[in-house]
């Protein structure tokens, strides 16, 4: 119970890897704000958690929409008085629009869409809890960037620019906010399926993809006392598949 | 505990923070063999770990001598029956014989690389031999930030560290598909002993308002040797307190 008498919120947690992260902090003591675009998946995730004995709260909120941001952050403080715990895990490619194409191929609207989910999002629910962090000297910040920040995606220009975006504002927010102790700091996932093809399994050193479970155990980690001395890295859990080709 | 009827080996064992490390190993169930070139050090440290209701040994070896570090660790391996884990923790720069490199004598250059390269090399290759066997393993390498930055008077230092940073990739892609994690953590300033002013030398030396311990890294080195990070290998995690995000020349706390 390394989390005991923490309060987190994660952003997209209604299912896979921000589902796995909710369950996790839960499992380490923290109370577990489930926020998720969509009312249904926050409610069901909060409902494991807290059939599983621990404590959860679902908030439906549009991490784009700083209104509705704000109002989660209230919410949250009303009923638990405190935020310890910041996870930016709500994101994605044009893949949830069905609209992934090279850069050329593709419009504006769609770029936007993809930078406003992964970037704004982030800098939105951060500045929402910034104010309450710093007024009590404490935080963790952990945003799920992406292996796509450091070695780029085909098809996905725009969410490798967001997501190298996240990555470089969490080592500038690192230094503005390590003197109120908040750790600001990354968590890189590489490609996390539930069901790989060999294909996919074949990309890393391990002959395996990740699950989500990989990335939350690194998250509860970084979220931990244990961690208070890192911060504005970005850790990479991928398997090895950024190290490149095998021959 | 997690790493329950594991054995650790750890090189360095007699320092400060091989010492945290086997703590943390030993308090998650493995049994840590201390390596260490002074072994009345390495037998203080596992005398600490016994204090803790760990189990723990030391071992009198100097990791440059490659014959000797196989013959140890051979000799682990036959009278354990396993090794599961080694942490490549001995190095050191050239502490008060640090000089700016084209005043250094070569002879000390060599005998930091020696160390801290040929040191990590020879440990893990008369180790990953037992691990392959095994089907299995964990090797977790210290890097250090100044092998991703350098520093002045550290020319040799950075050198093998960067090295041991680069062998630590290619290391994970020739052990990785045989059940093998290779994973290299970097650490900041850590003082071995507490400065005069703390407040400033944690000001000067991190972003945050405090001194990095050797607990710290053993945190980090503990969680990459449990079964939950197993999706991890072939990286560097630097744990610093956001020291190499400063720039020169500029006031960087403002």
């Amino acid at each position: 119970m390394k989390l005991k008498d923490k309060v987190a919120i994660v952003t997209g947690a209604g299912g896979g890897i921000g589902r796995a992260i909710a369950l996790r902090l839960a499992s380490e003591g923290a109370a577990v704000v489930v926020n998720d675009l969509n009312p249904d998946n926050a409610a069901r995730v909060a409902a494991e958690i807290t059939a599983a004995g621990f404590t959860s709260l679902p908030f439906a909120a549009d991490v784009t929409k700083s209104a509705q941001i704000r109002e989660m952050t209230s919410a949250v403080l009303d009923r638990f008085g405190r935020i310890d715990i910041l996870v930016n895990n709500a994101g994605g490619s044009a893949n949830l629009l069905g609209k992934l194409s090279h850069f050329k191929d593709t419009t504006e609207d769609i770029w936007k869409w993809v930078l406003d989910l992964n970037l704004n999002g982030t800098l939105i629910c951060i500045h929402a809890v910034l104010p309450h962090m710093t007024e009590h000297r404490r935080g963790k910040i952990i945003n799920i960037a992406s292996i796509a920040a450091e070695v780029g995606i085909l098809n996905r220009v725009d969410y490798s620019a967001a997501k190298g975006a996240v990555v470089s504002l969490s080592k500038a927010l690192a230094m503005e906010v390590g003197p109120h102790n908040i750790n600001v700091n990354c968590i890189s996932p590489g490609m996390i399926v539930a069901q790989p093809s060999a294909d996919q399994a074949a990309g890393t050193w391990l002959g395996r993809t990740g699950k989500p479970e990989d990335i939350a155990a690194l998250t509860a980690f970084l979220a931990s006392d244990e961690a208070s001395f890192i911060t504005g890295v970005n850790y990479t859990v991928d398997g090895g598949r950024v190290l490149g080709p095998k021959t | 505990m997690k790493l329950k009827n594991q054995v650790a080996l750890i090189t360095g064992g007699g320092g400060t923070l091989g010492g945290a490390i086997a703590r943390k190993l030993a308090t998650e169930g493995a049994k840590v063999v201390l390596l260490d070139i002074r072994a009345e050090f390495a037998v203080k440290n596992a005398e600490s770990v016994a204090a803790l209701g760990g189990v723990a040994e030391a071992v009198g070896l100097d990791i440059t001598d490659a014959a000797a570090v196989r013959r140890a660790v051979d000799e682990v391996h036959a009278r354990l029956g396993r090794i599961d884990i080694l942490v490549n923790c001995a190095g050191g720069s050239a502490r008060e014989r640090m000089k700016l490199f084209h005043e250094q004598s070569l002879d000390v250059v060599r005998d930091v690389i020696a160390i801290n390269l040929f040191g990590m090399l020879n440990c893990t290759h008369a180790v990953a031999q037992h691990m392959v066997a095994a089907k299995s393993g964990n090797i977790i390498n210290i890097g250090s930030a100044v092998g991703v930055q350098g520093l002045v008077r550290c020319v040799d230092y950075s050198a093998a560290k960067g090295a041991i940073h680069s062998a630590t990739k290619s290391l994970a892609k020739e052990l990785s598909p045989l059940g093998i994690n290779v994973n290299c953590v970097s650490p900041g300033q850590i003082p071995r002993e507490l400065p005069a002013a703390p407040e400033a030398f944690a000001l000067r030396h991190s972003f945050l308002n405090r001194i990095g311990t050797a607990d710290d890294i053993a945190s980090l080195v503990g969680y990459l040797t449990l079964p939950e990070a197993s999706f991890i290998t072939g990286q560097n995690y630097i744990v610093d307190g956001g020291r190499t995000l400063a720039m020169q020349g500029s006031d960087t706390r403002v």
